[in-house]
């Protein structure tokens, strides 16, 4: 399964009622919210086996499931 | 900082009540047990259950016992008791070092220690002497700490209904969340200097402050020094929050952001986080934030990162963050503000 296809899941499960693709704005659809910023930080980390670092912490890196999956791949490069 | 323990797990057989349950035992406390809930509980320390017995038949003596009321999550069956104790420690939301176990078996407490170096062990023996150990002993014993027990209890049903829901949003829109955000009084600061030594993971730099000084804070017009207290439909879980920020000419800064570990899932971080922002925009100042990592405050950084906060310094161990966001952020639909 794909970086993408993993993440699209968890997010599907946690919000059935949206319409998701790889480049849908998660914020401003509301898929994910502050509620759910810790939930989605630890899902990546232990899904994709990675320690995200401080400067990995920010909202553009989590804007669309296109962005998580280039920063999983680009912190999977790094190690 | 000495070690506080939260939660004691009980052993049943020869610890909690006299002989073994299967073998016709458990017929009445052991002497000294009936005292020591009492008082603990009184001291807001929660107490759960592991114990190598059939479930059924041990749950129903606890009740005629009358004590079944005191345990939260009782993990009664025959697996590992340290796998108990983790389970129980999840349940709760609480890390197993605040967790210590009571066992009249010497393999038990021996096998606990080794899976799990940071729980405390004590012999059946101990039970008398357990309120007289500082791990026992918090330093003041506030009306939440009384009801604490109570609280938990609340919070496992309501977790338990969330289970039914789709999204957290959702469920907690459910809830009929009603909060209030005041200057701290004189008749909070036990529970506030509570919240500030208790609370570990939602506490966005750890610093402790004495009551005294506390208590300036809290007149000084040089901070704004502000408690939240929350309650929903399963009931009060009384003061829950603290923000206090400091007055630094053109700019506010967040010294401290504690939100207790048991409305976690509330967003009650983010959602305190936002009424600083707002505050702070509504008065024309920037907002900074002074964060101090420790081994269990990431979701603190999370949350401000994701409120929209950069880091502008580094000092050591110490970070300064500045919120860069635009506009007047909205406060969670979930929660009505009284």
């Amino acid at each position: 399964m794909s970086i993408q296809q993993q993440i699209y899941n968890f997010l599907h499960e946690k919000n059935p009622q949206v319409e998701l693709n790889d480049d849908t704005e998660l914020f401003k659809s509301g898929v994910v919210n502050s509620l759910f910023a810790l939930e989605i930080v630890i899902f990546v980390e232990t899904t994709f086996g990675i320690r995200l670092k401080r400067k990995d912490v920010k909202l553009e890196n989590f804007e669309s499931i296109n962005r998580i999956a280039a920063l999983v791949e680009r912190v999977q490069k790094g190690k | 900082m000495a070690k506080r323990i939260k939660c004691l797990v009980w052993d049943l057989d020869r610890t909690l009540w006299e002989g073994i349950l299967s073998e016709g035992g458990g017929t009445a406390l052991r002497e000294g047990v009936k005292e020591a809930l009492e008082e603990l509980d009184r001291r807001g320390i929660l107490f759960s259950i592991a114990s190598k017995n059939e479930r059924a038949p041990a749950l129903r003596r606890l009740e005629e016992l009358g004590v079944a009321d005191y345990f939260l999550c009782p993990e009664i069956s025959w697996d590992e008791k340290a796998e108990g104790i983790r389970r129980i420690a999840e349940a709760l939301n609480l890390k197993t070092e605040a967790f210590a176990l009571i066992d009249d078996s010497v393999f038990e407490r021996d096998a606990v220690q080794y899976a799990l170096p940071d729980v405390s062990v004590y012999p059946e023996t101990a039970v008398r002497t357990l309120e007289t150990l500082p791990e026992f002993t918090p330093r003041f014993i506030t009306e939440d700490s009384r009801n604490r027990r109570r609280m938990y209890q609340a919070d496992l049903v309501r977790r338990q209904a969330k289970r039914r829901f789709g999204s957290d949003e959702e469920f907690l829109r459910t809830l009929d969340i009603h909060a209030t955000l005041r200057p701290v009084e004189e008749a909070d600061l036990q529970r506030v200097e509570e919240l500030t030594v208790r609370t570990h993971q939602l506490n966005s730099t750890g610093y402790t402050y004495s009551y005294e000084e506390l208590a300036e804070m809290a007149h000084s017009p040089d901070y704004i020094f502000q408690v939240c207290g929350l309650r929903d439909k399963y009931g009060d879980s009384g003061k829950v929050g603290l923000l206090l920020l400091k007055k630094d000419g053109d700019a506010l800064t967040i010294k401290l952001l504690i939100v207790s570990c048991r409305v976690m899932a509330y967003g009650v971080g983010s959602a305190l986080l936002t009424q600083a922002i707002r505050l702070a925009v509504g008065q024309g100042k920037r907002l900074r934030a002074e964060f101090l990592e420790t081994e269990h405050n990431r979701i603190m950084y999370v949350t401000y990162k994701f409120a929209g906060f950069e880091e502008i310094e580094e000092q050591g161990e110490r970070l300064l963050l500045e919120y860069r966001g635009e506009g007047l952020p909205e406060l969670p639909g979930y929660i009505t503000w009284e």
